[in-house]
Protein backbone atom coordinates (compact mmCIF):
# COMPACT_ATOMS: atom_id res chain seq x y z
CA UNK A 1 0.00 0.00 0.00
CA UNK A 2 2.76 2.38 1.01
CA UNK A 3 4.74 1.53 -2.10
CA UNK A 4 1.69 2.00 -4.32
CA UNK A 5 1.11 5.41 -2.78
CA UNK A 6 4.74 6.32 -3.31
CA UNK A 7 4.57 5.15 -6.90
CA UNK A 8 1.37 7.14 -7.51
CA UNK A 9 2.91 10.27 -6.01
CA UNK A 10 5.94 9.83 -8.22
CA UNK A 11 3.82 9.50 -11.40
CA UNK A 12 1.70 12.53 -10.57
CA UNK A 13 4.64 14.72 -9.62
CA UNK A 14 6.40 13.90 -12.85
CA UNK A 15 3.21 14.54 -14.81
CA UNK A 16 2.75 17.89 -13.02
CA UNK A 17 6.22 19.14 -13.98
CA UNK A 18 6.09 17.81 -17.55
CA UNK A 19 2.59 19.21 -18.19
CA UNK A 20 3.76 22.63 -17.00
CA UNK A 21 6.69 22.37 -19.37
CA UNK A 22 4.39 21.42 -22.25
CA UNK A 23 2.22 24.51 -21.66
CA UNK A 24 5.21 26.86 -21.36
CA UNK A 25 6.83 25.84 -24.64
CA UNK A 26 3.73 26.85 -26.64
CA UNK A 27 5.77 29.17 -28.88
CA UNK A 28 7.83 26.40 -30.50
CA UNK A 29 7.00 25.80 -34.17
CA UNK A 30 6.92 22.01 -33.57
CA UNK A 31 4.17 20.15 -31.69
CA UNK A 32 5.09 19.06 -28.18
CA UNK A 33 4.41 15.53 -26.93
CA UNK A 34 1.65 14.84 -24.43
CA UNK A 35 3.99 13.62 -21.68
CA UNK A 36 1.07 13.04 -19.34
CA UNK A 37 -0.43 10.55 -21.78
CA UNK A 38 2.77 8.48 -21.83
CA UNK A 39 2.54 8.27 -18.03
CA UNK A 40 -1.13 7.19 -18.30
CA UNK A 41 -0.19 4.50 -20.84
CA UNK A 42 2.67 3.32 -18.63
CA UNK A 43 0.70 2.74 -15.44
CA UNK A 44 -2.29 1.35 -17.38
CA UNK A 45 -0.04 -1.39 -18.76
CA UNK A 46 1.90 -2.06 -15.58
CA UNK A 47 -0.44 -1.60 -12.62
CA UNK A 48 -3.57 -3.30 -11.17
CA UNK A 49 -7.00 -1.92 -11.97
CA UNK A 50 -7.68 -0.22 -8.64
CA UNK A 51 -4.37 1.61 -8.84
CA UNK A 52 -5.27 2.75 -12.38
CA UNK A 53 -8.68 4.08 -11.37
CA UNK A 54 -7.27 6.05 -8.43
CA UNK A 55 -4.35 7.26 -10.55
CA UNK A 56 -6.71 8.42 -13.31
CA UNK A 57 -8.80 10.45 -10.90
CA UNK A 58 -5.73 12.10 -9.36
CA UNK A 59 -4.18 12.61 -12.77
CA UNK A 60 -7.28 14.39 -14.10
CA UNK A 61 -7.06 16.72 -11.08
CA UNK A 62 -3.45 17.53 -11.89
CA UNK A 63 -4.19 18.13 -15.59
CA UNK A 64 -7.17 20.39 -14.91
CA UNK A 65 -4.76 22.81 -13.20
CA UNK A 66 -3.14 23.46 -16.60
CA UNK A 67 -6.33 23.66 -18.63
CA UNK A 68 -9.65 25.47 -18.91
CA UNK A 69 -11.30 22.08 -19.29
CA UNK A 70 -13.63 20.81 -16.56
CA UNK A 71 -12.27 18.00 -14.37
CA UNK A 72 -14.61 15.34 -15.69
CA UNK A 73 -13.75 15.53 -19.37
CA UNK A 74 -10.12 14.33 -19.11
CA UNK A 75 -11.21 11.84 -16.44
CA UNK A 76 -13.85 10.38 -18.73
CA UNK A 77 -11.58 10.00 -21.76
CA UNK A 78 -8.53 8.87 -19.77
CA UNK A 79 -10.65 6.19 -18.05
CA UNK A 80 -11.87 4.78 -21.37
CA UNK A 81 -8.39 4.65 -22.93
CA UNK A 82 -6.72 3.49 -19.75
CA UNK A 83 -9.23 0.65 -19.41
CA UNK A 84 -8.56 -0.41 -23.02
CA UNK A 85 -4.81 -0.48 -22.31
CA UNK A 86 -5.42 -2.52 -19.16
CA UNK A 87 -7.48 -5.15 -21.03
CA UNK A 88 -4.82 -5.33 -23.75
CA UNK A 89 -2.04 -5.81 -21.18
CA UNK A 90 -4.02 -8.60 -19.48
CA UNK A 91 -4.58 -10.50 -22.73
CA UNK A 92 -1.10 -10.22 -24.29
CA UNK A 93 2.51 -10.13 -23.25
CA UNK A 94 3.53 -6.50 -23.55
CA UNK A 95 6.78 -4.57 -23.32
CA UNK A 96 7.99 -0.97 -23.70
CA UNK A 97 7.37 -0.92 -27.47
CA UNK A 98 3.67 -1.72 -26.94
CA UNK A 99 3.42 1.05 -24.35
CA UNK A 100 5.01 3.51 -26.80
CA UNK A 101 2.66 2.52 -29.63
CA UNK A 102 -0.31 2.67 -27.24
CA UNK A 103 0.77 6.15 -26.11
CA UNK A 104 0.88 7.39 -29.72
CA UNK A 105 -2.36 5.76 -30.83
CA UNK A 106 -4.09 6.61 -27.55
CA UNK A 107 -3.13 10.25 -27.97
CA UNK A 108 -4.76 10.23 -31.42
CA UNK A 109 -7.85 8.54 -29.97
CA UNK A 110 -7.94 11.16 -27.20
CA UNK A 111 -8.11 13.99 -29.75
CA UNK A 112 -10.72 12.12 -31.75
CA UNK A 113 -12.90 11.56 -28.68
CA UNK A 114 -12.41 15.17 -27.62
CA UNK A 115 -13.57 16.37 -31.03
CA UNK A 116 -16.49 13.93 -31.13
CA UNK A 117 -17.81 14.69 -27.64
CA UNK A 118 -17.45 18.45 -28.14
CA UNK A 119 -19.15 18.08 -31.51
CA UNK A 120 -22.14 16.29 -29.97
CA UNK A 121 -22.72 19.21 -27.68
CA UNK A 122 -21.49 22.29 -29.57
CA UNK A 123 -21.62 21.24 -33.24
CA UNK A 124 -18.91 19.55 -35.27
CA UNK A 125 -16.02 21.72 -36.39
CA UNK A 126 -13.48 20.87 -39.09
CA UNK A 127 -11.08 18.46 -37.35
CA UNK A 128 -7.40 19.45 -37.17
CA UNK A 129 -6.30 15.96 -38.24
CA UNK A 130 -2.77 17.00 -39.24
CA UNK A 131 -2.20 18.62 -35.85
CA UNK A 132 -3.53 15.51 -34.06
CA UNK A 133 -1.33 13.17 -36.08
CA UNK A 134 1.80 15.28 -35.56
CA UNK A 135 1.21 15.53 -31.78
CA UNK A 136 0.54 11.79 -31.56
CA UNK A 137 3.64 10.99 -33.58
CA UNK A 138 5.84 13.20 -31.39
CA UNK A 139 4.27 11.57 -28.30
CA UNK A 140 5.13 8.16 -29.76
CA UNK A 141 8.74 9.27 -30.41
CA UNK A 142 9.18 10.59 -26.87
CA UNK A 143 7.56 7.53 -25.27
CA UNK A 144 10.48 5.00 -25.23
CA UNK A 145 12.94 7.14 -23.20
CA UNK A 146 10.23 8.28 -20.78
CA UNK A 147 8.94 4.71 -20.40
CA UNK A 148 12.47 3.55 -19.55
CA UNK A 149 12.86 6.30 -16.96
CA UNK A 150 9.45 5.50 -15.45
CA UNK A 151 10.17 1.79 -15.48
CA UNK A 152 13.57 2.04 -13.79
CA UNK A 153 12.34 4.49 -11.12
CA UNK A 154 9.19 2.47 -10.47
CA UNK A 155 11.26 -0.68 -10.02
CA UNK A 156 13.35 1.08 -7.42
CA UNK A 157 10.22 1.84 -5.46
CA UNK A 158 8.90 -1.73 -5.64
CA UNK A 159 11.90 -3.98 -5.28
CA UNK A 160 14.26 -4.50 -2.37
CA UNK A 161 17.94 -3.90 -2.84
CA UNK A 162 20.03 -7.02 -3.43
CA UNK A 163 22.49 -6.25 -0.65
CA UNK A 164 19.58 -6.25 1.82
CA UNK A 165 18.61 -9.73 0.65
CA UNK A 166 22.19 -10.87 1.00
CA UNK A 167 22.28 -9.52 4.53
CA UNK A 168 19.15 -11.46 5.33
CA UNK A 169 20.72 -14.62 3.91
CA UNK A 170 23.80 -14.17 6.08
CA UNK B 1 -4.76 -5.28 -4.67
CA UNK B 2 -5.88 -6.39 -8.12
CA UNK B 3 -7.82 -9.46 -6.89
CA UNK B 4 -10.21 -7.41 -4.76
CA UNK B 5 -11.55 -5.65 -7.86
CA UNK B 6 -13.52 -7.98 -10.10
CA UNK B 7 -14.98 -7.49 -13.58
CA UNK B 8 -18.56 -6.92 -12.42
CA UNK B 9 -17.42 -4.06 -10.22
CA UNK B 10 -15.48 -2.62 -13.13
CA UNK B 11 -18.49 -2.72 -15.43
CA UNK B 12 -20.62 -1.23 -12.65
CA UNK B 13 -18.08 1.58 -12.27
CA UNK B 14 -18.29 2.47 -15.95
CA UNK B 15 -22.09 2.23 -16.06
CA UNK B 16 -22.82 4.24 -12.91
CA UNK B 17 -20.04 6.79 -12.87
CA UNK B 18 -19.22 7.64 -16.44
CA UNK B 19 -22.58 8.96 -17.78
CA UNK B 20 -22.94 11.51 -14.93
CA UNK B 21 -19.33 12.50 -15.45
CA UNK B 22 -20.02 13.00 -19.15
CA UNK B 23 -22.94 15.32 -18.43
CA UNK B 24 -20.80 17.23 -16.00
CA UNK B 25 -17.94 17.36 -18.50
CA UNK B 26 -20.08 19.07 -21.09
CA UNK B 27 -21.05 21.85 -18.73
CA UNK B 28 -19.37 25.20 -18.71
CA UNK B 29 -16.62 25.71 -16.15
CA UNK B 30 -18.48 28.54 -14.45
CA UNK B 31 -16.50 29.05 -11.30
CA UNK B 32 -13.26 28.15 -9.60
CA UNK B 33 -13.85 24.89 -7.72
CA UNK B 34 -12.01 23.62 -4.67
CA UNK B 35 -9.67 21.52 -6.79
CA UNK B 36 -8.80 24.67 -8.77
CA UNK B 37 -7.82 26.69 -5.74
CA UNK B 38 -5.67 23.86 -4.38
CA UNK B 39 -3.86 22.90 -7.56
CA UNK B 40 -3.83 26.04 -9.62
CA UNK B 41 -1.66 28.08 -7.30
CA UNK B 42 1.30 25.63 -7.62
CA UNK B 43 0.52 25.16 -11.33
CA UNK B 44 0.66 28.91 -11.97
CA UNK B 45 3.81 29.16 -9.87
CA UNK B 46 5.37 26.40 -11.97
CA UNK B 47 4.36 28.13 -15.21
CA UNK B 48 5.95 31.37 -14.03
CA UNK B 49 9.10 29.49 -13.07
CA UNK B 50 9.29 27.89 -16.52
CA UNK B 51 8.53 31.26 -18.10
CA UNK B 52 11.77 32.59 -16.62
CA UNK B 53 13.89 30.53 -18.96
CA UNK B 54 11.45 29.83 -21.82
CA UNK B 55 11.20 33.59 -22.38
CA UNK B 56 14.92 33.71 -23.18
CA UNK B 57 14.53 30.76 -25.56
CA UNK B 58 11.55 32.46 -27.17
CA UNK B 59 13.52 35.67 -27.68
CA UNK B 60 16.36 33.72 -29.29
CA UNK B 61 13.92 31.88 -31.57
CA UNK B 62 12.25 35.12 -32.62
CA UNK B 63 15.64 36.64 -33.33
CA UNK B 64 17.16 33.80 -35.29
CA UNK B 65 15.07 30.74 -36.16
CA UNK B 66 11.96 32.55 -37.40
CA UNK B 67 14.07 34.96 -39.46
CA UNK B 68 16.14 32.33 -41.29
CA UNK B 69 14.67 33.41 -44.65
CA UNK B 70 15.56 37.06 -44.17
CA UNK B 71 18.96 36.09 -42.83
CA UNK B 72 19.64 34.09 -45.99
CA UNK B 73 18.54 36.97 -48.19
CA UNK B 74 20.80 39.37 -46.34
CA UNK B 75 23.61 36.89 -46.58
CA UNK B 76 23.25 36.75 -50.38
CA UNK B 77 23.13 40.54 -50.65
CA UNK B 78 25.95 41.22 -48.23
CA UNK B 79 28.27 38.25 -48.40
CA UNK B 80 31.27 40.41 -47.61
CA UNK B 81 29.84 41.44 -44.24
CA UNK B 82 28.01 38.53 -42.60
CA UNK B 83 28.63 39.71 -39.08
CA UNK B 84 26.95 43.02 -39.83
CA UNK B 85 24.04 41.16 -41.41
CA UNK B 86 23.43 39.07 -38.30
CA UNK B 87 23.50 42.23 -36.18
CA UNK B 88 20.92 43.74 -38.49
CA UNK B 89 18.76 40.68 -37.93
CA UNK B 90 18.80 41.33 -34.24
CA UNK B 91 18.08 45.03 -34.71
CA UNK B 92 15.25 44.19 -37.07
CA UNK B 93 13.66 41.97 -34.44
CA UNK B 94 14.00 44.71 -31.82
CA UNK B 95 12.48 47.20 -34.27
CA UNK B 96 9.48 44.98 -34.99
CA UNK B 97 9.00 44.36 -31.28
CA UNK B 98 9.26 48.09 -30.69
CA UNK B 99 6.64 48.80 -33.35
CA UNK B 100 4.33 46.14 -31.95
CA UNK B 101 4.62 47.45 -28.40
CA UNK B 102 4.24 51.05 -29.59
CA UNK B 103 1.06 50.11 -31.45
CA UNK B 104 -0.20 48.38 -28.35
CA UNK B 105 0.67 51.41 -26.22
CA UNK B 106 -1.00 53.83 -28.66
CA UNK B 107 -4.02 51.53 -28.76
CA UNK B 108 -4.03 51.45 -24.96
CA UNK B 109 -4.01 55.29 -24.79
CA UNK B 110 -6.99 55.54 -27.12
CA UNK B 111 -9.14 53.09 -25.18
CA UNK B 112 -12.12 54.39 -23.20
CA UNK B 113 -11.26 52.08 -20.32
CA UNK B 114 -8.20 51.50 -18.21
CA UNK B 115 -6.21 48.53 -19.39
CA UNK B 116 -3.31 46.49 -18.14
CA UNK B 117 -0.64 45.11 -20.47
CA UNK B 118 0.19 41.44 -19.90
CA UNK B 119 2.41 38.81 -21.45
CA UNK B 120 1.31 35.31 -22.42
CA UNK B 121 3.27 32.75 -20.39
CA UNK B 122 1.53 29.47 -21.11
CA UNK B 123 -1.05 27.71 -23.24
CA UNK B 124 -3.67 25.08 -22.49
CA UNK B 125 -2.25 21.54 -22.54
CA UNK B 126 -5.30 20.17 -24.38
CA UNK B 127 -5.42 21.08 -28.07
CA UNK B 128 -9.16 21.75 -28.26
CA UNK B 129 -9.40 23.65 -25.01
CA UNK B 130 -8.51 27.17 -26.00
CA UNK B 131 -7.07 29.08 -23.06
CA UNK B 132 -3.95 31.07 -22.17
CA UNK B 133 -2.16 32.02 -18.97
CA UNK B 134 -0.90 35.59 -18.57
CA UNK B 135 1.64 37.02 -16.14
CA UNK B 136 -0.78 39.40 -14.36
CA UNK B 137 -3.05 38.44 -11.47
CA UNK B 138 -5.13 39.78 -8.61
CA UNK B 139 -2.19 41.75 -7.18
CA UNK B 140 -2.13 43.74 -10.46
CA UNK B 141 -5.88 44.41 -10.32
CA UNK B 142 -7.13 41.56 -12.50
CA UNK B 143 -10.49 40.04 -11.53
CA UNK B 144 -12.65 37.23 -12.94
CA UNK B 145 -14.70 37.96 -16.07
CA UNK B 146 -12.68 40.92 -17.34
CA UNK B 147 -12.30 41.33 -21.09
CA UNK B 148 -8.95 40.72 -22.77
CA UNK B 149 -8.08 42.40 -26.07
CA UNK B 150 -5.20 42.89 -28.47
CA UNK B 151 -4.61 45.53 -31.15
CA UNK B 152 -6.40 43.23 -33.64
CA UNK B 153 -9.57 42.82 -31.55
CA UNK B 154 -11.27 40.88 -28.76
CA UNK B 155 -9.29 37.91 -27.44
CA UNK B 156 -11.33 36.45 -24.57
CA UNK B 157 -11.97 36.97 -20.87
CA UNK B 158 -10.43 35.97 -17.57
CA UNK B 159 -11.87 32.90 -15.85
CA UNK B 160 -9.34 32.01 -13.15
CA UNK B 161 -7.26 34.53 -11.25
CA UNK B 162 -4.28 33.79 -9.03
CA UNK B 163 -2.12 36.38 -7.27
CA UNK B 164 0.42 36.79 -10.08
CA UNK B 165 -1.16 35.07 -13.05
CA UNK B 166 -4.56 34.52 -14.66
CA UNK B 167 -6.16 32.17 -17.14
CA UNK B 168 -7.98 33.58 -20.15
CA UNK B 169 -10.77 31.70 -21.88
CA UNK B 170 -10.24 32.50 -25.57
CA UNK B 171 -13.22 33.29 -27.78
CA UNK B 172 -12.23 30.27 -29.87
CA UNK B 173 -13.14 28.01 -26.90
CA UNK B 174 -16.58 26.44 -27.36
CA UNK B 175 -17.47 27.40 -23.78
CA UNK B 176 -16.82 31.12 -24.44
CA UNK B 177 -19.66 33.36 -25.61
CA UNK B 178 -20.05 37.12 -26.00
CA UNK B 179 -22.76 39.46 -27.25
CA UNK B 180 -21.94 40.84 -30.71
CA UNK B 181 -23.16 43.06 -33.55
CA UNK B 182 -22.88 42.89 -37.32
CA UNK B 183 -21.25 46.24 -38.03
CA UNK B 184 -23.13 46.91 -41.30
CA UNK B 185 -26.69 45.86 -40.36
CA UNK B 186 -26.52 46.29 -36.54
CA UNK B 187 -28.04 42.81 -36.15
CA UNK B 188 -27.28 41.22 -32.79
CA UNK B 189 -26.21 37.70 -31.95
CA UNK B 190 -24.06 35.64 -29.63
CA UNK B 191 -20.56 34.68 -30.74
CA UNK B 192 -19.03 31.46 -29.43
CA UNK B 193 -16.01 29.37 -30.36
CA UNK B 194 -16.33 26.50 -32.81
CA UNK B 195 -12.71 25.53 -33.49
CA UNK B 196 -9.30 27.19 -32.96
CA UNK B 197 -9.70 29.12 -36.23
CA UNK B 198 -13.47 29.59 -36.45
CA UNK B 199 -16.19 31.28 -34.39
CA UNK B 200 -19.92 30.99 -34.79
CA UNK B 201 -22.52 33.77 -34.39
CA UNK B 202 -25.90 32.40 -33.30
CA UNK B 203 -29.44 33.69 -32.86
CA UNK B 204 -29.71 36.07 -35.82
CA UNK B 205 -33.30 36.61 -36.91
CA UNK B 206 -32.99 37.06 -40.70
CA UNK B 207 -30.73 35.71 -43.41
CA UNK B 208 -30.07 39.27 -44.64
CA UNK B 209 -28.61 40.21 -41.25
CA UNK B 210 -25.12 39.20 -42.37
CA UNK B 211 -23.34 38.24 -45.57
CA UNK B 212 -19.82 37.00 -46.27
CA UNK B 213 -17.28 39.75 -45.61
CA UNK B 214 -19.30 41.57 -42.92
CA UNK B 215 -17.34 42.65 -39.86
CA UNK B 216 -18.55 41.40 -36.47
CA UNK B 217 -17.85 43.65 -33.47
CA UNK B 218 -18.52 43.53 -29.73
CA UNK B 219 -21.88 45.04 -28.73
CA UNK B 220 -20.71 46.40 -25.37
CA UNK B 221 -23.80 45.02 -23.63
CA UNK B 222 -22.05 42.23 -21.79
CA UNK B 223 -20.09 44.61 -19.59
CA UNK B 224 -16.54 43.43 -19.83
CA UNK B 225 -15.95 44.49 -23.46
CA UNK B 226 -16.43 48.06 -24.73
CA UNK B 227 -18.54 48.49 -27.86
CA UNK B 228 -16.93 48.19 -31.26
CA UNK B 229 -14.01 45.80 -30.87
CA UNK B 230 -13.37 43.60 -33.88
CA UNK B 231 -14.24 39.94 -33.43
CA UNK B 232 -14.03 38.55 -36.94
CA UNK B 233 -15.29 38.53 -40.51
CA UNK B 234 -18.29 36.49 -41.68
CA UNK B 235 -17.22 33.62 -43.96
CA UNK B 236 -20.69 32.14 -44.57
CA UNK B 237 -24.26 32.44 -43.37
CA UNK B 238 -27.00 29.84 -43.05
CA UNK B 239 -29.92 28.55 -40.98
CA UNK B 240 -29.21 27.02 -37.57
CA UNK B 241 -29.66 23.22 -37.18
CA UNK B 242 -33.04 23.77 -35.46
CA UNK B 243 -34.20 26.12 -38.24
CA UNK B 244 -35.45 28.70 -35.75
CA UNK B 245 -32.74 31.31 -36.34
CA UNK B 246 -29.70 31.93 -38.53
CA UNK B 247 -26.04 31.50 -37.77
CA UNK B 248 -22.82 32.74 -39.35
CA UNK B 249 -19.36 31.21 -39.39
CA UNK B 250 -16.71 33.80 -38.57
CA UNK B 251 -13.00 33.98 -39.30
CA UNK B 252 -11.34 35.64 -36.25
CA UNK B 253 -9.37 38.87 -36.70
CA UNK B 254 -6.98 37.82 -33.92
CA UNK B 255 -4.50 35.04 -34.61
CA UNK B 256 -4.80 33.25 -31.28
CA UNK B 257 -1.77 31.03 -31.81
CA UNK B 258 0.50 34.07 -32.33
CA UNK B 259 -0.50 36.11 -29.31
CA UNK B 260 2.43 37.35 -27.22
CA UNK B 261 1.08 40.48 -25.52
CA UNK B 262 -2.50 41.32 -24.56
CA UNK B 263 -4.42 44.03 -22.68
CA UNK B 264 -6.79 43.26 -19.81
CA UNK B 265 -9.68 45.72 -19.46
CA UNK B 266 -9.58 46.31 -15.73
CA UNK B 267 -12.05 49.17 -15.20
CA UNK B 268 -13.89 52.10 -16.74
CA UNK B 269 -12.11 55.44 -17.19
CA UNK B 270 -13.75 58.61 -15.91
CA UNK B 271 -15.82 59.24 -19.02
CA UNK B 272 -16.59 56.99 -21.95
CA UNK B 273 -16.22 59.20 -25.00
CA UNK B 274 -15.88 56.72 -27.80
CA UNK B 275 -19.40 55.95 -28.90
CA UNK B 276 -18.12 55.79 -32.44
CA UNK B 277 -20.64 53.20 -33.61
Amino acid sequence: MKKSLLSLTFFLTLSFFLSGLQGSFYFLPLPLPHFWFIIVAFYSFQKPLLFILIANLSHALVLSAFSASSLAFPLFVINILSFSFFIFSQRFNTNWSHISIAAGLGCLAFHLLDWFLSGLSYGFATPSILSWISTSFVTFLFAPPLVHVLSSLDQRVYYERIDTLENLRI
Amino acid sequence: MGNSWNWKQTIAFFIFFIPPLLFYALQKKASQGLQDTILQAPAHWLQQFYDGFTHKIQESLNSYVYLIGINRENHELRVENSRLASQMQLLEEYRSENIRLRELFKFQQELPRQTLAARVISKDIFLNEQSLTIDKGSLDGVRRLQGVISAQGAVGYTIEVEERSSRILLLSNHNASIDALVQRTRARGVVSGLSPHTYRMNYMMREEDATAGDLIVTSGRQGFFPKGFNIGVVSNMGPSPTGVSFQAKITPTVKMDRLENVLVIIEKKIETTSAKL
